[in-house]
């Protein structure tokens, strides 16, 4: 019965030499694994904003042309904001009897500032009457978890990340850098859109906009003014989910993807430099053992077995350890880091993780060089005491 | 068992003087027994073994083993040749440091089935105790060491045993019960010892006398005695 040499051999008499090397590689995992995590709690946490919220909330603020209307074919100004008005009002009705749209209002919106990790987004709250609130965070599946729904003017709802991330209190100031003392916090509110709500307080420094909130069928403006025949140009002042993919996607997800393969990138070369050094070293010390090998009748494509088997059992332990322990430190930094933030961390990160497996096995693949080099340097014992 | 026909070692084949370091010459060897081939340092004794082992190719010549041509079989067959048929115990014991005197006998094993049984006996009967299996080479003497490399060197039962300098680093006492194991050995099997050492090939079946890489003479038993 033919047999391989055993790999497992060198490795558990030489338990020192190997776990160094083993702890080094899963110290290395589990490093590109936490700054991954660290940084991918931005990307998770402004997808939801910029993603998910748009499908639900889109806000227009459409030109007199996209309304069919120019204001020198009327006498007198009067006339002209008259007849806006009452055409704004008809196409909003319009709006409203489409599939797909929910809840159409003219209201001002104000913005809301959410932090990740590293950058920041500004993005749409809009001010509306008490009686509608209620419907508007229905349209979410959003849920009060604390404080109270907005009676007074200036009354703000904010969603729990919001209200962590920008450390509100209830009953302080929304926005007070911005705003100065212009809104209060009412309430926390609970949803999977984070999204925040209030009611007007005579506050003008802020846009007036269509507020539509939708569903499926309805994606994007563009849905809707298909419908209507509206003339839309590519100048209108619309915020819906096109305009947040095209920012999400270049400015949010290069950014952080790109600094993240950076990252991979130096801390695995560091990382091949080391392992091929010392692998280097390590089979230096054995040519002994392998030219012992091949006098004995062991083949040399045995032996490259061998020393590959050695090879993946080292890896394979650090792979398992590091990811322990990258596990461990992402659920501790979960809760004491992320969540207080007010982000929403991704536990497990499929892309990331193939990603560092990709690196491994580029440098599984570099340590064949002195590996096969090594074994072309394999001689018989005759050749040795020559 | 083997045959050996006008072989050839030269080296520095490109330089105007060749090295030669073996000359030429026909050998028989038999089927069994002890051999000794003796000379002093640079008649090419070594030489001749490791050509007999596959360990080295020939410049010149066949070397026959059981009918075959060692000069015209694959790698593939060399490599098998050595590890079924041929057991060697070199000057150096080349035991692998890391490994223990059991798992340095065992690495050799073909076959795993008994595989630990068997090197025990053989450990045993080459007077190493049972308490010092698990130790490592640097723990063991000189002559533990070459016993280990014996039982290594046997526990697949070669057909042919290569011993290089098998008592070079060994005391008399020591040197003379490894040849004491290697002649128990050579009773249905053949031994071939490399020597300078003519005092330890008493009692041999054959001794081949090598002088610059050609074969002064050979004695065999009935004519030694």
């Amino acid at each position: 019965m033919k047999k391989g040499i055993s790999a497992v051999k060198y490795i558990r008499n030489n338990k020192r030499t190997c776990f160094v090397l083993i702890i080094a590689f899963a110290l290395t995992i589990m490093v590109m694994y936490v700054i991954n995590f660290l940084l991918s709690a931005t990307k998770e946490s402004f997808k939801t904003i910029m993603l998910e919220m748009p499908k639900k909330v889109l806000y227009a603020n459409l030109s007199d042309a996209a309304y069919g209307i120019n204001e020198e074919d009327f006498a007198t100004h009067e006339e002209y904001v008259e007849k806006y008005q009452e055409t704004v009002e008809e196409t909003e009705n319009k709006m409203r009897a489409l599939d797909g749209v929910k809840f159409v209002k003219r209201a001002q919106k104000i913005d809301t500032k959410y932090a990740g990790i590293i950058g920041m987004v500004v993005y749409e709250t809009p001010l509306l009457e008490k009686e509608e609130i209620k419907g508007y965070i229905d349209h979410f599946n959003a849920k009060l978890i604390d404080g109270k729904m907005p009676e007074e003017p200036g009354d703000i709802l904010v969603d729990k990340n919001v209200f962590a991330n920008r450390h509100y209190e209830i009953g302080g100031y929304y926005m007070k850098d911005f705003y100065g003392e212009t809104f209060k916090v009412c309430g926390v509110i609970e949803s999977d859109y984070m999204i925040c709500v209030g009611m007007p307080n005579g506050f003008t420094n802020s846009g007036w906009y269509t507020v539509i909130c939708i569903d499926e069928p309805i994606t994007q403006f563009k849905d809707i003014a298909e419908k209507l025949d509206l003339n839309i140009s590519e100048t209108e002042d619309i915020i819906d989910a096109n305009d947040y993919r095209a920012f999400y996607d270049d400015d949010v997800v290069k950014s952080i993807d790109s600094s993240m393969d950076i990252i991979i990138l130096v801390v695995m070369i560091f990382l091949a430099v080391s392992v091929i050094v010392a692998y280097v070293s390590f089979m230096r010390n054995r040519v002994s053992e392998y030219c012992l090998y091949s006098s004995i009748g062991y083949s040399k494509k045995s032996i490259y077995a061998m020393m590959m088997r050695e090879m993946i059992i080292i890896f394979a332990a650090g792979i398992i350890i590091g990811a322990m322990i990258a596990g461990v430190i992402v659920i501790f930094l979960n809760k004491t880091a992320v969540e207080p933030m007010g982000l929403i961390g991704k536990l497990v990160d499929l892309n990331q993780i193939s990603k560092i497996m990709t690196a491994i096995i580029c440098i599984i693949g570099l340590l064949q060089i002195p590996a096969v080099m090594t074994i072309n340097s394999i001689k018989t014992i005759d050749m040795i005491e020559d | 068992m083997f045959e050996v026909k006008k072989i050839s070692m030269i080296y520095d084949m490109d330089k105007d003087e060749k090295m030669y370091a073996l000359n030429g010459f026909d050998l028989s060897l038999p089927d069994k027994g002890i051999v000794g081939i003796v000379g002093p340092s640079g008649s090419g004794k070594s030489t001749l073994m490791y050509c007999l082992s596959t360990l080295k190719q020939p410049t010149e010549g066949e070397v026959i083993y059981n009918g075959k041509n060692l000069e015209s079989i694959s790698l593939k067959e060399r490599e098998r040749l050595r590890r079924e048929d041929f057991g060697f115990v070199f000057q150096k014991h080349y035991l692998v440091p890391y490994m223990s005197a059991m798992d340095n006998v065992l690495v050799a094993a073909n076959n795993q089935n008994g595989a630990s049984k068997k090197a025990a006996e053989f450990l045993k009967s080459l007077g190493i105790k049972e308490k010092e299996f698990g130790k490592k080479p640097s723990k063991l003497s000189g002559g533990q060491c070459q016993r280990v490399a014996i039982a290594r060197a046997m526990i697949n039962d070669p057909k042919v045993v290569f011993a290089d300098e098998p008592t070079a680093a060994l005391d008399h006492e020591n040197a003379f019960n490894v040849m004491k194991i290697l002649k128990s050995y050579a009773k249905d099997k053949l031994v071939i010892v490399v020597t300078h050492d003519r005092s330890i090939l008493t009692d041999v079946d054959m001794t081949v006398e090598m002088w610059d890489g050609n074969i002064s003479s050979i004695n065999r038993k009935e004519e030694i005695k």
